[in-house]
């Protein structure tokens, strides 16, 4: 069941495309992580989601078990974190509960109490949001985008800032909602390994573009462990994995001779002794963790070399 | 969303601001610190202590000078910078801090928001136009005297409050239209005092020209120099309360169209 489809959505600013013709689909129940390099367009393509700024081209659809709704009524049914944690600095951090709270209509203040105990602040706290910490802004953003019970989060970066039990403890509350309260969750964040934990389908978007959707399962399936093997010929190579390995999903074959072994069973030895066998040389072989990190990272394009500056 | 969450959200953001409280204080103490001078140099001038000005003759009776400093005190500077504050930290702020990207992700209308905005900072200007003439009436009934007050008098003083709150509309209105532009504190603050500075520009080169003359009645057309008009105390003829009712109207209607317009149609950060 669809949550959230975007149709093409474009931003042009001046004469630079921040958002290239972007399709996604969230489903609901999804935590969908959507990640790229800074500058891909991540957080335009979520202002223009979250109604902050308008689409140069394009459209989008938020639904309500399976019925489109209006924006502006789909919307309210959004909390969201966009950018930078917004606060009203002068104000402490139920007094910006009470505003936005207010500002939607909403009037249960012990509601509002809860949610800032949940995410780890004093509701009785005269501090003024302007001397909280970085990590303490983050918190009382995310409490504000739960005002309302949404049934969609949009989130950019919530745990930026945090100190590791915060992003522990901000993890295991979005799962929570994720799971208890069938809150669908959008979010997108520097920190793969973290969002690896929880993800359950990825973006990967890159000059504007949204250059790959992947589940979290087809994700867990690429980054197995395996045994990375390097052959003298690949064409020699190929009738001897097919013999050896009947099902097409335990190797991959890559550039440079390189071929990817997942079988968890096989050895070193093995594998070295079947392709000499058939007359392959192996030049090269090692077993390798898989890492959705690593992983994902390959999908970004690979970590960018520092050797000119060594 | 309904309107009245805004103007309920916007209220308690007054409510809560120390600023709404802080600013009328530093009026008091402005207009306080006047009278107090005015009061001794009047004192000195009646020991003889001083040589008053012969060219101004306001100075020397009590009375007529509580009726000038009752009549012209909403068209003091005070009260027009204090506007510009209000406008600045009310307006501005919420865009830099990010909460009008929150009420917006909330499903808020833009034009609802706009006019929550615009009716609660009508109402502080309301109030606080009032409140300089109550100031201002309790210190000069307190330093000077108001003896012989007519009922027609107070008719010019009931119409004078009138017009002020009017003009002070228009006020607000361009300030909020540059409020809305800037969208940052410091640079609305900016724009509205050179707004200002020009608007006193014009107020000097129309006091150079003959009354009633083209010339001067096109430089009049600014609602700071048509405040000091509100503070007259007799009858307007026709042409001037055309320009007291149309100019006014001309600025908020304008104003208002170009602040709903481009916080319409620009993204907000």
């Amino acid at each position: 069941m669809k949550a959230i489809t975007t149709n093409k959505l474009t931003k042009v600013y001046k004469d630079a495309k921040v958002v290239d013709e972007v399709s996604l689909t969230l489903n609901k129940g999804d935590i969908y992580g959507l990640i790229g390099r800074n500058g891909a367009g991540k957080t335009t393509l979520l202002r223009m989601i979250t109604g902050v700024a308008k689409p140069t081209s394009g459209s989008l659809s938020i639904y309500d078990d399976e019925l489109e709704l209006p924006q502006d009524e789909a919307l309210k049914r959004i909390g969201s974190l966009i950018d930078f944690p917004s606060y009203d600095p002068s104000f402490t951090a139920y007094e910006n509960m009470k505003f936005t709270a207010t500002s939607i209509g909403i009037k249960d203040d012990e509601r509002l109490k809860k949610l800032l105990i949940c995410v780890g602040l004093d509701p009785e706290d005269n501090k003024k949001a302007k001397n909280f910490s970085l990590g303490m802004k983050q918190r009382l953003a995310i409490a504000m985008a739960l005002i309302g019970n949404p049934k969609i989060l949009i989130l950019d970066e919530p745990v930026n800032g945090m100190d590791p039990t915060g992003i522990y403890e901000i993890r295991e509350l979005l799962m929570d909602l994720n799971r208890k309260c069938d809150v669908t969750i959008l979010i997108s964040s520097h920190l793969l390994a973290e969002l690896t934990k929880m993800a359950t389908c990825y973006g990967i978007m890159s000059n504007g573009k949204l250059v790959r959707e992947i589940r979290g399962e087809e994700l867990n399936e690429m980054s197995r462990p395996f045994i990375r093997v390097v052959v003298d010929d690949i064409k020699k190579a190929v009738p001897i994995l097919a013999q050896t390995f009947a099902n097409g999903n335990d190797f991959q074959i890559l550039p440079g001779n390189t071929i990817h072994i997942f079988k968890e069973d096989e050895t070193i030895s093995h594998i070295e002794d079947t392709f000499n066998m058939g007359g392959v040389k192996v030049t090269e072989v090692a077993k390798c963790d898989g890492n959705l990190e690593e992983q994902l990272i390959s999908m970004l394009g690979g970590p960018k070399s520092h050797d000119e500056i060594f | 969303m309904k309107f009245s969450n805004y103007l309920k959200a916007d209220f308690y953001k007054l409510k809560r601001s120390n600023w709404i409280w802080i600013m009328p204080l530093i009026l008091f103490g402005v207009v306080l610190l006047l009278y107090v001078l005015l009061f001794i140099l009047m004192k000195l001038y009646e020991t003889g202590e001083v040589e008053p000005d012969p060219t101004n003759t306001l100075i020397l009776e009590a009375s007529a000078l509580g009726r000038s400093l009752l009549f012209t005190a909403p068209s003091e500077s005070n009260l027009t910078i204090l506007l510009m504050v209000a406008c600045a930290i009310f307006v501005s702020s919420e865009f830099k801090s990010g909460m009008t990207k929150i009420r917006l992700s909330r499903g808020a209308n833009k034009v609802g928001l706009y006019f929550s905005k615009f009716i609660m900072l009508s109402g502080v200007t309301v109030v606080y136009t009032i409140g300089t003439f109550i100031l201002s009436a309790i210190l000069s009934l307190c330093f000077f005297n108001l003896n012989g007050f007519t009922a027609l008098e107070f008719g010019y003083l009931i119409r004078s409050i009138v017009l002020s709150i009017y003009i002070n509309l228009s006020i607000i209105s361009i300030y909020m239209m540059l409020a809305y532009l800037v969208r940052n504190m410091g640079g609305t603050i900016g724009a509205c005092i050179g707004t200002y500075v020009v608007g006193s520009l014009f107020s000097t080169v129309a006091a150079l020209f003959q009354e009633g003359t083209p010339v001067a009645e096109i430089f009049n057309c600014v609602p700071s120099r048509l405040l000091t008009f509100a503070g007259f105390a007799g009858e307007y003829d026709l042409a001037k309360t055309l320009e007291l009712i149309f100019v006014p109207l001309f600025f908020i209607v304008v104003c208002n169209i170009v602040s709903i317009f481009t916080f319409k149609n620009r993204d907000v950060k």
